[in-house]
């Protein structure tokens, strides 16, 4: 297949076998520690540590305020209980809510070099590499941002694309006006915890009628050990403007689960289009389920204007247990959602999720497609809500979700809320379940493919409908993904 | 009082029972906002109530309940003979089918409103030892202050056994009632479920299907056809536990005028279950801009040798069929009409009785929305 790993292409017999076997037991590739001096904030979460994650990063008195309040909310709050996941006890106070690279650069020139190897490995084109791939990226390690490339380029056309720390300081008026404005603060328990000690993330901003000349990218990696990362992601396209934004994430093996909530906001105003692709590959775990991210993260886009048009595409391969609905509000009318998603789960891998689409304007449609594979005793849990408000004349949903189970002790469950209180509005679901039959497992060994071959050949037949949204590059590692988390789920 | 109906009629732990009464809490609690009093067992039926149940293939094997116990003076057990036995034990009226029998036992629910508004609660079961059996639930009331009844129900069918149960409930608006039924299905079992249900002011029907044998089949049809303020909540849980077991639902729903239909349809192949085949379908018509219609089809599957799928859609009536109607000359009502029959009519193809599925037919047409 053209997708096999190098290293097993120029495997002859004077190479020894454990070389194979090596290759083949490849698990996390991404699992490396860089061994970098940061500093971080002592464990512990109060008052005083959300003043001192603000009083770091030089925040002005009106986000500190902010913050303090989604402290004073969360609070408040209890974890919420509802989701089908297994979750061990997470101790807030264990956790160092702030963490960066000790020498922190002053432009991508002096970065570290450790740093930009370690991206480099990761095959983030932080360099020249971007130009030819034409892909802007905004790296964050751990709880900073390192980097942000072709800014320059960026704004000559007024796009706006930087670290969320440096956005509060050089465009404090947009960051206050749509802040929270898609997810409140007290939204829910991880969204406020979020709000009060989230570090960075990227805030983009298209101006009215500008086609973002490229597609730009943000590369997460939590490095250090009992931190968690909290980011933050704000994207705005004004008036006519689009923009494609692809997000990845990694982290190094550890047995300890370590939390990822991050809370990602879009707005699209009238005529805008926002194109969101995850492609999440945080550590899972080990065969024993020891370790690995948990990924809580609240994604929610808000179609505000009229014949806006938001997509998110995800694939989630990675994390002990993803949590997450990447969501629409299509309030402006004729406005359209969309959602596609692959998730993989795969020995004591769980994952809970779906999206949400919400139907306030007339004649908004919503597309969610949704495959999930669970290999192993991996959970994969399909939960969506399509709700149709009274005002929504004419809105249109098609919902479509299969999962495919690989093994005896894996479970695929589905859970569609559909809610319809206009008479004028279509909505269509339907889901089916199976396995990789031994029929088909059969014809592709007859004709000479190896087991392992056959099953991702047929994984990637499964996904395929959805690899088609994701960009080039990102189809390409995904679908690698796909087949390295899925070695062994066979035989 | 809200929360002691939803402890009353909610199963398992807070959260499940908050999550399971999700779109009728509301409803519930309005409901609950009365003082009930205990529903009079001796009350006298009225004639045109009496004319609703007194089916000529069904003389002499009826059994008829007036607020939740059972009436001898209504009730007809002639011909029930040796081979079914209806009896009573520390509350709970039971039917027992030894063997084969000819024709329908009919079981006949009445509420009958006192002067304020009034409870009652009946347990029955129902045990198919062998052979099979076929019966008739029909639920009726009379208009009045309200009545809140509560019907809990076990059905066991032992190896082989079959059971074609056709349930009609048709209730005035005043009328509310609670449905549990617990169904548990042996190796090779088949029951064959169909519910009509038809008005009230809050149903609830909650249908819980455990397939423990192997090859044990569940097939159910059901609808719900509502207008006025009418709110039915319909909650299937079905639960593959023996290999090679089967389900086939087919639910149609409709809503009209200011009514809510919720339907929740639950499948879960449980790990073991290999060679399991469940098939969900279900399809609803909103036709009025107050009516809302919510729908929740749940697969969860823990084994690998399964085939699973469901659809569910919410929709109107066609407007190119309902152009093509009229313009053959059917005025819109009727267009209307024709089609919301034709849209529930697939439900009453399970019930093999042709004399009952047009009594049926008859009666849901009579029933269906047909405002414009």
């Amino acid at each position: 297949m053209a997708t096999q790993p190098l290293e097993i292409e120029i495997v002859d017999e004077s190479v020894p076998v454990d070389v194979v076997a090596d290759a083949l037991n490849r698990r996390y590739d991404a699992g490396f520690v860089t061994d970098i001096e940061s500093e971080s904030l002592p464990p512990g979460l109060d008052e005083g540590v959300v003043r001192a994650i603000s009083a770091r990063k030089d925040e002005p008195e009106w986000m500190t305020q902010w913050r303090l309040a989604a402290y004073r909310h969360w609070l408040t709050m209890t974890p919420p209980q509802w989701a089908k996941l297994k979750i061990g006890p997470i101790d807030f106070q264990a956790i160092s809510y702030f963490s960066q690279p000790k020498n922190r650069p002053k432009s991508l020139a002096e970065v570290d070099p450790k740093l930009l190897e370690t991206y480099d490995k990761l095959g983030v084109p932080l360099h020249e590499r971007a130009k030819l791939a034409g892909v802007a990226v905004d790296a964050v390690f751990d709880s900073v941002s390192v980097g942000t490339t072709f800014q320059k380029e960026l704004a000559a056309v007024g796009v706006v694309f930087s670290s969320m720390s440096e956005a509060v300081r050089t465009h404090p008026e947009l960051v206050r006006k749509y802040l929270g404005s898609v997810v409140p603060v007290g939204d829910n328990y991880f969204a406020a915890l979020n709000s009060a000690v989230f570090s960075d993330g990227s805030f983009v901003f298209i101006p009215k009628g500008v086609r973002c000349p490229m597609e730009l990218s943000t590369y997460f990696r939590i490095n250090a050990g009992h931190t968690g990362q909290f980011e933050r992601t704000l994207i705005v396209a004004e008036e006519g403007a689009s923009v494609s934004y692809l997000e990845g994430c990694t982290a190094p093996m550890r047995d300890e689960n370590q939390l990822h909530a991050a809370v990602v906001e879009l707005v699209a105003l009238d005529d805008a289009k926002i194109k969101y692709s995850t492609v999440q590959n945080w550590y899972p775990g080990d065969e024993n389920g020891v370790g690995g991210i948990y990924n809580f993260v609240t994604k929610r886009g808000d179609c505000r204007g009229a014949r806006s048009r938001i997509v998110w595409t995800q694939v989630e391969t990675g994390s002990a247990i993803t949590w997450k609905y990447p969501s629409c509000v299509l309030r402006g009318d004729d406005s359209t959602g969309e959602f596609h998603s692959v998730a993989l789960t795969h020995h004591c891998q769980q994952a809970d999720t779906g999206t949400k689409m919400i139907h306030i304007g007339k004649n908004t449609k919503s597309k969610i497609v949704s495959k999930g594979i669970s290999a192993g005793r991996g959970q994969n849990t399909y939960r969506g809500l399509v709700k149709v408000e009274k005002g929504a004349e004419g809105a249109r949903n098609h919902t479509q979700c299969d999962s495919l189970l690989i093994g005896k002790k894996c479970g695929a469950h589905t859970f569609p809320y559909i809610e319809v209180k206009n008479p004028g509005a279509i909505v269509e679901h339907e889901a089916t379940t199976s396995k990789i039959s031994d029929d088909q497992l059969f014809y592709c060994r007859a004709r000479g493919i190896s087991e392992e071959d056959a099953v991702s050949m047929i994984v990637d037949g499964f996904c395929k409908q959805v690899f088609r949204e994701l960009p080039m590059e990102f189809a390409v590692e995904a679908k690698k993904l796909l087949e390295v988390s899925l070695e062994g789920a066979v035989g | 009082m809200s929360a002691a109906l939803i402890e009353e009629f909610g199963r398992g732990d807070a959260r499940e029972r908050e999550e399971s009464w999700r779109y009728s809490k509301t409803a519930l609690r309005a409901l609950s906002q009365q003082d009930f009093v205990a529903a009079d067992t001796d009350a006298e039926l009225p004639e045109t109530l009496r004319a609703q149940f007194d089916w000529m293939q069904t003389r002499g094997r009826r059994v008829v309940l007036v607020n939740g116990a059972v009436s001898e003076r209504y009730s007809d057990f002639a011909d029930v003979g040796a081979m079914v036995t209806v009896g009573e034990t520390g509350g709970t009226y039971a039917v027992r089918i030894d063997g084969g029998i000819d024709g329908p036992v009919h079981v006949v629910y009445v509420s009958v409103p006192s002067a304020q508004p009034s409870r009652w609660r009946a347990s029955t079961s129902m045990v198919v030892v062998n052979g099979s059996a076929r019966m008739i639930e029909q639920h009726l009331g009379v208009d009045g202050a309200g009545v809140l009844g509560s019907v809990r129900r076990r059905i066991d069918l032992g190896e082989g056994a079959r059971l074609e149960l056709v349930s009609v409930c048709d209730l005035p608006e005043s009328a509310s009632l609670y449905r549990l039924l617990d169904v548990h299905l042996g190796a090779k079992a088949t029951l064959r479920a169909t519910h009509v249900l038809l008005g009230g002011r809050l149903q609830r029907l909650d249908m819980q299907v455990e397939l423990a044998g192997e090859q044990a089949r569940l097939e159910s049809r059901g609808v719900f056809a509502l207008r006025g303020r009418a709110h039915v909540d319909t909650h299937l849980d079905v639960r593959h536990v023996a290999r090679d077991t089967a389900c086939d639902i087919l639910w149609r729903g409709v809503a009209d005028q200011r009514a809510r239909g919720i339907f929740h349809g639950a499948i879960t192949v449980a790990a073991g279950a290999d060679g399991s085949d469940a098939k969900l379908s279900n399809k609803n018509l909103l036709l009025s801009a107050q009516a809302e219609i919510d729908t929740q089809p749940v697969l969860e599957i823990h084994a690998d040798e399964v085939k699973a799928a469901h659809g569910a859609t919410v929709g109107q009536l066609d407007e190119r069929a309902l152009f093509y109607l009229r313009s053959r000359g059917i005025p819109l009502a009727e267009a209307r009409r024709m089609m919301v029959t034709a849209f529930c009519r697939e439900v009453l193809d399970g019930v093999a009785d042709p004399d009952l599925r047009e009594r049926l037919a008859q009666r849901m047409h009579a029933a269906l929305p047909v405002e414009e």
